[in-house]
């Protein structure tokens, strides 16, 4: 299952979309990134999924 | 529950992908990192940038380590199954491993009418890609293959050297078609993906599915469809890093 990260919205609401999916019984999220983002995004987006 | 992240090829460049996956490495959250197989942009201008799946797939297989790596998903139509199947093999020794095959059916009008690639009507299409995923699991596998579909014909066909991950690399089938596409998934793959638009609507069609995979018997993978246990193919002796 992908999860569309929006650039306009918190980190956390993309992590809200994967826990809710993750409940539904799905074993990998697949979390895109938003258009042209750099390394940056990473470490914040571990954080949040952790 | 595991994570991996996907990174668009549009409108941006070869160092930033190559960057992110590079960082991505180092993040063992992320199981895997994937791209997608497609000329065009698939937002904004589609004149704008877009690079290329495998010729990515490939350099990211040297950029990095630990990632397993992947194309959400390559369309059937654009490569000859044959072709196909040399390119993941490739890939998959480049990466020590860490390929995981992504295919789907195809659907891309805009970029068939450009380049004149045939986009047949969905049934034809789907029974192309029956059998293209036939033929690419016979070439990975098999020291020979020999197939003879409507579409797909494949004559004492080598495809050589063969890929680490034995039998094959993972097959990851794209779609939430509930005939077609799932019935692919239950015979031929190791991992579903699809994009749904709530929860509830990908438990209704991992039902379908795993409905579908209990009808089908024993085979790999199996057993990770159905959420028992995760899929691990073996390595051939003496590969990787």
């Amino acid at each position: 299952m992908n999860v569309r990260i929006d650039p306009a919205e918190p980190l956390e609401r993309a992590a809200e979309t994967a826990a809710a999916y993750g409940n539904a019984g799905v074993d990998l999220i697949v979390m895109n990134l938003p258009l042209d983002a750099g390394p940056e995004v990473l470490e914040p987006l571990a954080k949040v999924l952790a | 529950m595991r994570f991996a992240i996907k990174t668009r090829p549009e409108h941006t460049t070869w160092e930033r992908i190559r960057d992110v996956w590079i960082a991505a490495d180092d993040f063992e959250i992320f199981e895997s990192a994937w791209n997608w197989d497609h000329f065009y942009p698939l937002s904004g201008d589609p004149a704008g940038s877009n690079l290329e799946a495998w010729s990515m797939l490939a350099a990211l297989a040297q950029a990095t380590r630990r990632i397993r790596i992947g194309c959400q998903v390559s369309g059937m139509i654009y490569r000859h199954p044959a072709l196909l199947a040399n390119i993941a093999a490739s890939v998959d020794i480049i990466s020590a491993g860490r390929l995981e095959l992504g295919v789907g059916a195809g659907w891309n009008q805009q970029e068939c009418d450009a380049y004149g690639i045939e986009l047949p009507p969905l049934k034809e299409r789907f029974d192309r890609f029956d059998e293209g995923v036939q033929a690419i699991i016979g070439l990975l596998t098999q020291e020979q293959t020999t197939f003879q579909g409507q579409y797909v014909k494949l004559t004492e066909a080598f495809c050589e050297p063969k890929p680490v991950q034995r039998p094959h690399p993972p097959i990851v089938i794209g779609g939430k078609g509930p005939n077609r596409t799932l019935r692919a998934v239950a015979k031929w793959a190791q991992q579903w993906n699809a994009i749904t638009e709530s929860p509830e609507q990908w438990r209704e069609l991992k039902e379908v599915l795993v409905t579908r995979v209990r009808r089908g018997g024993s085979r790999p993978g199996r057993d990770h469809l159905l959420g028992e246990r995760p899929h691990r193919p073996r390595r051939a002796a003496g590969a990787g890093r």
